[in-house]
């Protein structure tokens, strides 16, 4: 494997050394994998019997079964197939807030996003990754190889943010991009409207594919802090708005609890994982609910 | 009618923008941060929004409000009444600063809330509106010979003014003359009488009583808080004789009177009178009823020596302690005046040689009546024309003895009865003679003589001559006949009149008619009759605040180094008339000693006026509206002037009020906002 760039840390290939990226649901590639597919295929795992029809392979028939029970019994095992995640990282420009945390919430997304990428790679599964704002910024296509999550960690590690976020859009724009189920994880801090996210996120359900939704916020925005009146600025559009945070912040925090609080009822009744993290916290415990 | 501003300081209503400005001032520049996302955050502040910028706005609105109110009330405006600058109202103050004014009325003497209502209506008018001010104690007298723009004058001499020791001088000419003011001004000027009295019955009653009163020209103030105040007052004194002789016993009576307050109360009132005479000190302890008079009886000696005599008597002082002294001046002289006047000498005859025989009188025989004064006045046969000089006589307390023509007299029926008539003489020609005996044994003037021996003088005399019975007809019931005929003629009649006495002598004295002249008896007789006849009143003193000290020049006399000291010493400035000096104010209650040099010339003394302590008051029922004190000054009903200001001062409470249960208003639940 060749040498990581800085956005990719020892540390984290140390601790996640022993994490192996999979999902919760069963992966549709065709190529052959580690990964357990709908199908039945031709792993070594023994699946299920199933009686004979017409037409099915006879070397598939148990003979010791047919001996034992007078019927033919076909013996199926399960498909194992490859995984394809395709990573979307927000890289607007409320990715670039960074207030409590010690670093921004694009760079906290990035780090997360490379180690994805190198488990990925590391298990023999194919990563993509777009970078997106109200577009699609950067689209690396999905491979394998340790040249690819090389180039899927420089442009990790210069991006930037910039531009307005309309995370709809961008999951719009690249629908073209992702034919099959596969994996979808979309690294943001969803600061969007959460009905036509909805919306958006549908056609890639309906395909089959698995979502997994990591919200990536900064401390300071999950409670307003500080005193006397300010005049808030909008990192994307520049609207501005002038308040007194002690009078809001209690408010802010319900009204932002119970965003999230929809976001994972929402996430949960479509079948979607959503996790959420703020920067000044380790991102490994969101691997170990990647693994659960 | 609009509103109007007593103090138009215009730029203090600037203060309605102090919160405006600390507003703009104390608004801090909001600290600029960079946010992730600000549509929640838009969302958040436009909901909470809804709350709090109209409470801003209205905190702001009633902030405002306080300031500007409290800025108006400073301007101290007031609704109605007159403009300023049209001068529209004349307003004639009669102020009753009588000694009556001067009692405690409840919590408050009736002169200081007369003042303080004066003063509040005064205040109330427009500065330029026309003002005159008259006090009825006294010489009353008006500021301005009519009303005047002085709004600070008039307020200054009402600071000056306050309650005089003095009774109330012509009441209804001084309120003629302010209401003829009032008529007198121009048809655009609504003048007005303000009267502020207390009303005293003894005072005022039959003053607006007989006052002719057009809608609208007075209006009264009464400052009495009860219908009457009780007091305890030495009323008069009373000597006898009015003017002794050196060393004459003499009788003072001290008057006293109590009157009742509003809730009239029995019994009686434990009072000591003390008495100074000189060197004498006295003591009487007597008890007053409730509500009437009581006279104390002082026998005294009168000095030694001839001059003023000061006599002094008090009581305990009460609340109302200016008629709780009173002082006596009697006159003692070692010779007394009289004036003997016969158009024929011969006609006096004998008495005429009695009186100037008698030790203590200083005769003097005049073909007229002289202008000077006299003790007595023996006057013979007088005519019908001499009536009103006898009159004028007998009231200036002046002893007139009459000596009737026996023949016809044309003097006593007039005199007596106030008509035309005569009474005829009798003469008796069958030589008997009238027999004289004793009318009233118990009078004093017999006390010096033996019954029977003057009995039989009487009656060795034997008259012949005398007025007829008619003159018991004209006698009033008053009348003391002192001797009489046999057949009750009457023969010596003392008669009061005004303040003195008249003696009647119907007996003739000539030894053609009687042998009287002749008799031992009769000088002494003549002088007991005078002496006893004499004066005992002080009915001419001197009027406190009207009347002013006089002192006749001794002849030759240098009028420059005559002074006049008061009770304290102090000297009183004078006024030399030719002969006489005068007083430059009227007198007020107190003891006057005119001096030259060490020596005292002449004693006065003036009392506090008798009317003035009975303070019971009367509802006037005039033609004009009447207002307790309390209402003129506080509702400004008379100025018809409605003050704003107390409006203004709870107008900036409410406001101060409403701020607080807004600010202290419980924040809205928040879960509202969430959802």
């Amino acid at each position: 494997m060749a040498q990581a760039p800085s956005i990719l840390r020892p540390e984290d290939m140390a601790r996640l050394a022993n994490y192996r990226f999979a999902v919760r649901m069963m992966a549709e590639g065709w190529l052959s994998g580690r990964h357990r597919a709908k199908g039945r295929g031709s792993s070594s795992d023994f699946l299920e019997y199933r009686a004979y029809s017409p037409g099915d392979d006879p070397r598939l028939i148990d003979w010791r079964a047919y001996a034992r029970t007078d019927r033919l019994q076909l013996k199926t095992f399960e498909h194992e197939t490859h995984l394809e995640c395709h990573l979307f990282v927000d890289s607007s420009a409320s990715m670039g807030y960074r207030e409590l945390g010690p670093i921004s919430k694009l760079e906290y997304a990035s780090h997360f996003a490379a180690c994805v990428a190198w488990l990925v790679v590391r298990g023999n599964d194919r990563v993509s990754l777009q970078l997106v704002d109200d577009k699609v910024r950067h689209y690396i296509q999905p491979g394998t190889t340790a040249a690819h999550l090389n180039c899927c960690l420089n442009l990790l590690e210069h991006n930037t943010a910039g531009g307005k976020t309309d995370l709809p859009q961008a999951l719009e724009r690249s629908k073209g991009l992702i034919q099959r189920p596969c994996t979808l994880m979309i690294v943001s801090d969803f600061l969007c409207d959460m009905s036509a996210l909805q919306s958006a996120l549908n056609p890639y359900l309906h395909r089959g594919c698995k979502v997994v939704l990591v919200q990536v916020l900064d401390k300071g925005e999950l409670s307003l802090n500080g005193q006397g009146l300010a005049r808030f600025v909008d990192m994307e559009s520049g609207a501005r708005v002038i308040c007194n945070p002690d009078e809001l912040s209690r408010v802010y925090a319900e009204r932002m609890h119970a965003i999230q609080q929809h976001m994972y009822a929402m996430a949960a009744a479509r079948g979607m994982l959503f996790l959420s993290t703020t920067t000044d916290r380790s991102f490994y415990p969101l691997f170990d609910a990647l693994a659960r | 009618m609009m509103i109007s501003f007593d103090n138009p300081v215009w730029w203090f209503l600037a203060a309605a923008l102090v919160p405006l400005l600390v507003h703009l001032v104390a608004r801090t520049r909001p600290k600029e941060r960079r946010f992730s996302s600000v549509v929640l955050l838009q969302e958040l502040v436009r909901l909470q929004s809804r709350h709090a910028r109209p409470k801003d706005i209205i905190l702001l609105v009633l902030r405002t409000l306080l300031c500007l109110s409290l800025a108006l009330a400073f301007l101290l405006p007031y609704y109605g009444g007159s403009r300023e600058g049209e001068g529209g109202r004349a307003l004639v103050l009669v102020l009753d600063d009588t000694a009556s004014m001067g009692a405690a009325d409840g919590q408050l003497v009736r002169m200081n809330a007369a003042l303080s209502a004066a003063q509040s209506i005064v205040q109330n008018l427009a500065p330029n509106d026309r003002f005159n001010l008259a006090t009825l104690a006294g010489y009353s007298h008006f500021i301005f010979d009519k009303p005047e723009s002085a709004r600070p004058l008039i307020l200054r001499e009402l600071a000056r003014t306050q309650s005089r020791a003095a009774a109330a001088g012509d009441v209804r000419e001084t309120l003629t003359a302010a209401l003829t003011q009032v008529r007198n001004l121009p048809e655009e000027v609504q003048g007005q009488v303000l009267l502020i009295s207390d009303f005293q019955t003894s005072g005022m009653k039959t003053a607006l009583d007989a006052l002719e009163i057009r809608d609208g020209e007075l209006c009264c103030v009464n400052v009495a808080q009860t219908s009457s105040v009780e007091n305890t007052s030495v009323a008069a004194m009373r000597m006898t004789p009015a003017k002794p002789l050196p060393g004459q016993k003499v009788t003072l009576r001290v008057e006293l009177r109590h009157y009742q307050g509003a809730a009239p109360r029995r019994g009686t009132v434990p009072l000591n009178v003390s008495l100074s005479a000189g060197n004498v000190r006295l003591s009487h302890p007597c008890e007053l009823t409730c509500g009437s008079n009581s006279v104390v009886q002082f026998e005294l000696v009168a000095p030694e020596t001839s001059g003023d005599w000061l006599l002094s008597a008090g009581i305990e002082p009460d609340s109302y302690s200016g008629d709780n002294v009173r002082h006596l001046v009697v006159p003692v002289a070692d010779k007394l005046d009289c004036v003997t006047i016969a158009a024929d000498r011969a006609h006096l005859g004998f008495m005429q040689r009695a009186l100037e025989n008698t030790p203590f009188l200083r005769t003097l025989h005049l073909p007229a009546i002289p202008e000077n004064g006299a003790d007595f006045v023996v006057w013979h046969a007088p005519g019908a024309d001499d009536v009103a000089a006898i009159q004028r006589r007998l009231a200036a307390g002046e002893t007139v003895l009459i000596v009737p023509d026996m023949q016809k007299d044309a003097a006593l029926t007039p005199l007596l009865k106030g008509e035309q008539g005569y009474l005829s003489g009798e003469t008796r020609t069958d030589g008997e003679s009238w027999q004289v005996s004793k009318g009233d044994i118990n009078d004093d003037s017999f006390s010096l003589f033996d019954e029977n021996a003057l009995a039989q003088e009487l009656q060795k005399a034997g008259m012949y001559s005398r007025l007829g019975a008619d003159i018991q007809k004209l006698l009033p019931p008053s009348a003391k006949v002192l001797l009489s005929y046999r057949d009750s003629v009457p023969a010596l009649v003392r008669v009061p009149m005004g303040c003195s006495n008249l003696l009647i002598w119907n007996m003739p004295v000539t030894a053609r008619y009687s042998r009287l002249g002749f008799s031992p008896m009769f000088l002494p007789l003549l002088a007991e009759q005078l002496l006893h006849a004499r004066s005992s009143t002080n009915d001419s003193e001197l009027i406190a605040g009207r009347d002013f000290l006089l002192f006749e020049l001794p002849l030759g006399a240098d009028p420059s180094i005559v002074r006049l000291l008061a009770e304290d010493g102090s000297e009183l400035p004078v006024k030399s008339y030719a002969a006489q000096l005068q007083s430059e104010q009227p007198a007020m209650p107190g003891v006057y000693r005119w001096v030259a040099g060490d020596t005292v010339l002449h004693t006065v003394a003036v009392n506090f006026p008798a009317t003035e302590s009975d303070l019971q008051t009367f509802t006037p029922s005039v033609n004009a509206p009447v207002m307790e004190a309390r209402a003129a000054t506080d509702n400004s009903a008379f100025t018809g002037r409605i003050p704003l200001w107390p409006w203004l001062l709870a107008s900036a409470l409410l406001f101060f009020m409403m701020e607080l249960l807004i600010c202290r208003r419980p924040v809205v639940k928040k879960n509202h906002i969430s959802s």
